[in-house]
């Protein structure tokens, strides 16, 4: 897949490690596939809109269901609407409801996991006996559940995508804390009277970043699947906000005779999980080359 | 020296791929191994020791490494030019190698005496009940009780682990042993034991064995002959007495520190000012230029072949005998 | 190894018990009164107290929680607020068809994409190995529903080739199967693939070929044993997966299972129905994580001896 390969006898002259990481980023084919599909995306989803001319919600029930032509390059769904236009509009609920899940997600992970791993103990022990009940209900069955409390809409399904994610950032989180923590005991017994939560957290923030900045470029791809999935069910965005999922919901009713309406917001969720997917793999090469394919 | 050896390596020439960059790993390598004697290659992490005793066994990780030229022959058989199959039947009965760290290098879900069974069994056409005999006779001769042949290697301590390994590679008596740093994963304490078993039992089954190693307390107890390796070459290669008494290149006389004496307990290698070459980006002339304190203007331009200093002793540095001038 | 299995249920208890009361509460709090809901928009105020108080909704949230965790341990789920059918009743009917669906996708996934993630792992960096992860890669970026919605566009709807919706014969269980396998195989065999070339860079592995062992022997009788620990664990997670996953592949299919009695009973707050069903899909998932770390054991014997070991 990629064309680098990796060998682990001899060493290579010492870099900066950044900039090494960003070679080895830029070299990785799949990497760069992924980062040039998801900036034309990004720009497709946030311009586009403007360019189609025409408008996400607006019915028009005189053009209703046109199959793609020149006029509607997508067609037009059961009330007339431009399905190219409603595809990049939803994009944007699809990537920011994903982006900002994930990072509510992580951003709770990363502290909870934080809390724990630095303070052990019984708070750890609750904690971590909470995570192993949360993480015996299938994801998507608790995401399904808690959108089912909280309510449909942006915000909320934001919260419920973000709140089943949290254990798993928790845990990885913690253990490389805890893993930094131990060592550090090791070397406290020698030398007393350093600023241990400093050189904790200063030693295992970084450490940690690199499985945590993979794991959270996959992240929103699996959000943007359990949104599609969640609006498909009827939770999640309802329509008539232009969500890929929720499209799919709507344009279930018509797949015998308009499959067009089925057919291409799947095909964007797929494009943008893919770019995502091939970005995240390039990252996890360009992170860590032993992990390599 | 055309003559037959036991073990004759020539003009050895390593490279990996990685990141679409060349890696010289080894570089036009001679040596030269007689029966029962014992071979030291000696120099800093990432001087290309452990792919020259890989290539021996020609267990280099396939894709990304390519012998790109020279042979390396045991008892005249070339073992770059020999069949998979023929090496299936070299590796394990006639050269076995010992790994650097016992803690990986058994299967964690096999039992140990299955470890050692299997390369007996695989070479000597014996049967479970007798591969398994000769497993438990191994263990006791590396002394550990035969009744933990049952057992799991996270049963044992690193130690212990090494001395599995160790009855492991000499399962099938071979001619030829590859000691890649067999020690320098264990304790201090437990280092001298393993190192006193290995020469114990190499002399009691009068193997040959190449030995890596940075430690020159090691070197001085076990070797026979001496290579000093840097970026991929031989820089020095003599008799112990030879590279202890009489270092002759600048770089083993770094390493030596001031005082090379061979009674003097100079364990640890000396630190010399810089870094190794990058393998990518070799140096044009001498490879240890950039870092010779006594480096000519020619050093750094110029390749000069390893010339005999005095019988069986070479060097590659051209100036070696004029170095205090 | 009697005493692990036992601890191991027994730890299986306070698990089931926090799940139970974290459902509980989760649909407490969701907004909406169920008796408003079963009585209609007409319903007089009077009318919703008098139901309220009827099904125990005006008592406090402790009682409310303990008398569903002791109904819960004699499998009293209550009623379905619409259709007064015992919940329990319609779980056991659907249940052994969203397990069957679990398990065979499951079945597929693990048989299909593992053998391709160790094909691809001894392959490396040749044109299979290429193949096979650009197909992964594809696979996992797919919504399994869409998947199938596509599959039913295609042999149901164009080729009339497999029944679209409903349950009966095999037939109805060909396309849901092959929707959770196609989306499933992809993550499984770069699983696969990532865990049998860590195990392949491994000492051990090295050691095992300078053994003069044979390229197969090496990669089956060393590699693959190691390798397939960590594939053994994912076998779980996917489990896991597609339990989840068969709520929404359910809908698409109109299976009449757990999935769409929950999604049905979400839609009408339906509560005891939903409780229900995350909470036997929940049971479900840990005994299936039981099983696998029990299997887990057998195979490496480094956990093993921990548990043997242990208290």
């Amino acid at each position: 897949m990629t064309v680098a390969k990796s060998v682990t006898a001899p060493k290579i002259k010492k870099q900066s490690q950044a900039k090494e990481i960003f070679k080895r980023f830029v070299k990785n084919r799949s990497a760069v596939i992924g980062m040039i599909i998801l900036a034309i995306l990004l720009f497709a989803i946030i311009i586009g809109p403007y360019l189609t001319g025409y408008s996400a919600t607006k019915i028009d029930i005189r053009s209703r269901l046109q199959f793609p032509s020149a006029k509607h390059w997508f067609g037009t769904d059961d009330n007339g609407r431009d399905v190219l236009t409603r595809c990049l509009v939803g994009g944007r609920w699809s990537l920011g409801c994903g982006i900002l899940a994930t990072i509510i997600s992580a951003g709770g992970g990363i502290i909870l996991g934080s809390l724990t791993g630095y303070l052990g103990g019984k708070f750890d022990m609750v904690v971590m006996r909470f995570l192993d009940i949360i993480q015996s209900i299938p994801g998507l069955l608790l995401t399904i559940v808690i959108s089912a409390a909280l309510g449909t809409g942006f915000d909320k399904t934001i919260l419920a995508l973000a709140l089943g994610g949290i254990a798993g950032y928790t845990r990885m989180m913690r253990s490389s804390i805890m893993r930094v923590r131990d060592e550090e005991f090791l070397e406290a017994a020698e030398a007393v009277g350093c600023n241990s939560v400093q050189r904790i957290f200063g030693q295992a923030l970084p450490n940690s970043m690199a499985p945590m900045i993979v794991s959270i470029t996959q992240g929103v791809a699996d959000r943007i699947l359990g949104l599609a999935s969640l609006s498909y069910i009827g939770l999640g965005i309802q329509p008539p906000d232009p969500e890929w999922g929720a499209m799919l919901n709507v344009g279930k009713q018509y797949i015998r005779t308009y499959p067009y309406l089925i057919i291409l917001p799947g095909i964007m969720i797929a494009i943008t999980v893919l770019s995502l997917n091939l970005m995240g793999d390039g990252l996890r090469d360009a992170l860590d080359p032993k992990l390599k394919d | 020296m055309t003559e037959q050896r036991f073990l004759k390596i020539r003009d050895l020439t390593i490279q990996y791929t990685s990141g679409g960059q060349i890696i010289k790993a080894v570089n036009g390598v001679n040596l030269d191994l007689d029966e029962g004697k014992t071979l030291a290659l000696v120099g800093e992490t990432g001087a290309g020791k452990t792919t020259i005793a890989k290539s021996i066994l020609q267990i280099l990780p396939h894709p990304q490494s390519k012998v790109v030229s020279g042979s390396i022959e045991l008892n005249g058989e070339d073992m770059i030019k020999a069949s998979e199959e023929r090496l299936r039947q070299i590796r394990g009965s006639e050269i076995a190698m010992i790994f650097q760290d016992p803690m990986t290098s058994l299967n964690p879900v096999m039992t140990v005496g299955d470890q050692i069974a299997e390369v007996i069994e695989h070479h000597q056409d014996s049967t479970d009940k007798s591969a398994i005999d000769r497993a438990r006779e191994m263990l006791e001769l590396v002394g550990i009780p035969g009744d933990r042949i049952k057992e799991y290697p996270h049963q044992f301590s690193g130690g212990m682990k090494q001395r599995v390994v160790i009855a492991m590679a000499l399962a099938c008596n071979p001619k030829l042993l590859l000691a890649d740093e067999p020690t320098s994963a264990l304790d201090v304490t437990i280092q001298a034991q393993v190192l006193e078993m290995i020469a114990k039992l190499r002399d009691q089954f009068n193997t040959s064995m190449v030995l890596i190693t940075h430690d020159l307390g090691i070197v001085a107890e076990a070797a026979d002959t001496v290579a000093i390796i840097y970026a991929g070459e031989v820089l020095e290669y003599g008799n112990k007495e030879q590279i202890f008494h009489r270092p002759q290149h600048p770089y083993t006389k770094g390493l030596f520190g001031a005082i090379p004496n061979l009674y003097v307990k100079a364990r640890r290698l000396h630190n010399i000012e810089g870094l190794p070459p990058d393998p990518t980006n070799l140096p044009v002339g001498c490879c240890f230029a950039p870092r010779c304190p006594y480096a000519r203007e020619d050093c750094k331009t110029t390749k000069f072949e390893a010339h005999e200093v005095e019988p069986g002793h070479l060097c590659s540095c051209a100036y070696a005998e004029h170095l205090e001038d | 190894m009697g005493r692990y299995i036992r601890n191991r249920l027994l730890w299986m208890i306070p698990v089931l018990i926090g799940v139970a009361v974290m459902i509980f509460s989760i649909m407490y709090f969701v907004p909406g009164d169920p008796a408003a809901i079963i009585l209609g928009k007409e319903a007089e105020e009077w009318e919703i107290l008098a139901l309220r108080q009827e099904m125990g909704l005006e008592d406090p949230f402790l009682v409310q929680l303990g008398r569903f965790l002791w109904n819960a341990l004699h499998l009293n789920f209550g009623e379905s607020y619409f259709t007064g059918i015992p919940v329990i009743q319609e779980i056991a009917m659907r249940m052994p068809r969203t397990t069957l669906l679990g398990f065979l996708s499951m079945f597929f996934t693990m048989l299909v994409g593992v053998p391709l993630g160790i094909y691809a792992a001894t392959h490396r960096g040749q044109l299979g190995d290429s193949a096979v992860m650009a197909l992964a890669l594809f696979g996992v970026s797919f919504p399994a529903f869409w998947m199938a919605l596509m599959l039913v566009l295609v042999f149901s709807l164009r080729l009339h080739w497999l029944p679209a919706t409903g349950i009966g014969s095999w037939k109805h269980y060909v396309l849901p199967v092959l929707a959770s396998t196609i989306s499933g195989v992809g993550t499984q065999a770069r699983l696969a693939r990532s865990s049998m070339l860590e195990v392949i860079r491994s000492d051990y592995i090295t050691t095992a070929r300078s053994k003069g062992l044979k390229e197969r022997e090496v990669i089956y009788k060393h590699a693959l044993p190691n390798a397939l620990l960590p594939i053994l664990t994912s076998a779980g997670a996917r489990l896991a997966h597609i339990f989840g996953g068969s709520t929404v592949i359910e809908t698409v299919f109109s299976i009449p299972g757990i999935g769409t009695y929950m999604i049905n009973a979400v839609n009408n707050r339906d509560y005891p129905i939903v409780r229900a069903s995350v909470l036997v899909l929940a049971i479900l998932f840990s005994l299936v994580m039981l099983l696998v770390d029990l299997a887990y054991a057998f195979v490496d014997p480094r956990i093993k001896a921990r548990y043997a070991g242990a208290k």
